[in-house]
């Protein structure tokens, strides 16, 4: 058990793990990208403030899963294979982090978060449009293949993934990123899998929202093994991002796509904002 | 974009879909105790709500690996076996470091 030197109460945890996770389900970037910058602001150690910013990616992504499964927005193919590469560089920036200086690191996290925003914010409109003949169909994924089909405003729209190798390279970045900084990433990954690889936003949200997961199961292996975790303190956020998961899921298949975008495209900017802030 | 057709056990992810709620109703109890309760109980369920949250995807990415691999999908089957070796891997050398 780690000593956060924690400057929140307990309830103050709840409501802000809440908060932040609505704000990361939304978006698809995941919890931990408006958490941990939050507590660093308020003040809590970056050695504190990471494994919570975990918990909370881990927490918002099983309150989001079942919800998401039933959507058939979830692409597990399309999702591990980028997680393959994320998990590679996670595990390598994590190693390699501890001999580059913080002020790197997060200002390598606030570029990260710019190209993020001006890449989400760049395209209009809805790329992937309904064929008509799949309307009967169930929304899901096609076995063996990266494409699929979704759900949007009545009708089944087919995806199919495209530019393979160049969204795993953005992957195994975003991951790199997550790894040094100790946010989910998925900030990087929903963008780079909607506009590199093509896959509709809703698609991507929640596929990313899966990987995130895993991404955090990962680095909380890593910081128990460190003796990081603070469980008062992990427990608080736990509770206020299920919460604000579940609530952030419901919101996430309402939104109209180009709202989702423009959303995700201003939490960026924002984090970017406050992470620069942070390194001056 | 040519359509293969859907998945045709689409239905399986809706037992996996339960037990994610399962897990989610169990975390947030687990957490709650940990809020709630004081000493060894507090540890106990505060170190129970962590191992859920880390061990969930990696089963559901275990569950796929070998379902993938039963119906013949090998390469998507050695994709998640993959990310559970690097993430085995990463474990390890976190707990070496």
């Amino acid at each position: 058990v780690g000593d956060p030197t924690v400057i929140l109460e307990l309830w103050q945890l709840v409501a802000l793990g809440a908060i932040c996770a609505v704000i990361g389900s939304v978006g698809g970037i995941g919890g931990a990208s408006v958490l941990v910058p939050v507590l660093l602001a308020a003040g809590m150690e970056p050695r504190a403030a990471a494994p919570l910013g975990l918990l909370t990616v881990a927490a918002g992504s099983l309150a989001a899963g079942a919800r998401q499964l039933d959507a058939g927005l979830v692409h597990h193919r399309l999702g591990l294979t980028i997680e393959l590469a994320a998990s590679v560089g996670a595990v390598g920036g994590a190693l390699v982090s501890t001999a580059l200086p913080q002020v790197w690191l997060a200002r390598t996290l606030a570029i990260a978060a710019i190209v993020g925003a001006v890449a989400t914010a760049a395209r209009s409109g809805v790329r992937n449009r309904p064929v008509g003949f799949l309307d009967a169909e169930p929304p899901g994924e096609w076995p063996g293949t990266l494409g699929g089909q979704y759900s949007l405003d009545g009708h089944v729209v087919p995806y199919q993934a495209q530019r393979v190798p160049a969204g795993m390279a953005a992957s195994l970045v975003a991951g790199t990123v997550a790894g040094l900084s100790g946010v989910g990433g998925g900030f990087l990954k929903t963008p780079a899998m909607s506009e590199i690889m093509r896959v509709p936003a809703r698609v991507a949200a929640a596929t990313t929202t899966f990987t995130l997961g895993i991404t955090a199961s990962v680095g909380l292996l890593i910081y128990a093994g460190q003796g990081r975790v603070a469980l008062d303190e992990g427990a608080a956020v736990v509770v206020g991002s299920l919460l604000g998961g579940l609530l952030g899921a419901r919101v996430q298949g309402v939104l109209p796509v180009p709202v989702l975008r423009r959303v995700t495209g201003a939490l960026l900017l924002v984090i970017a904002g406050i992470v620069l802030w942070r390194s001056r | 974009v040519s359509a293969p057709g859907p998945d045709p056990k689409l239905d399986r992810f809706r037992r996996v879909g339960e037990l994610l709620r399962v897990a989610l109703l169990v975390t947030v109890a687990l957490a709650t105790a940990t809020l709630v309760l004081r000493g060894a109980a507090e540890r106990i369920a505060g170190t129970a709500t962590v191992v859920v949250l880390i061990a969930v995807p990696l089963l559901r990415t275990a569950w796929l690996a070998r379902r993938w691999s039963r119906r013949g999908d090998l390469r998507y089957a050695s994709v998640a076996t993959g990310v559970l070796a690097v993430a085995t891997v990463g474990a390890i050398a976190g707990w070496l470091s």
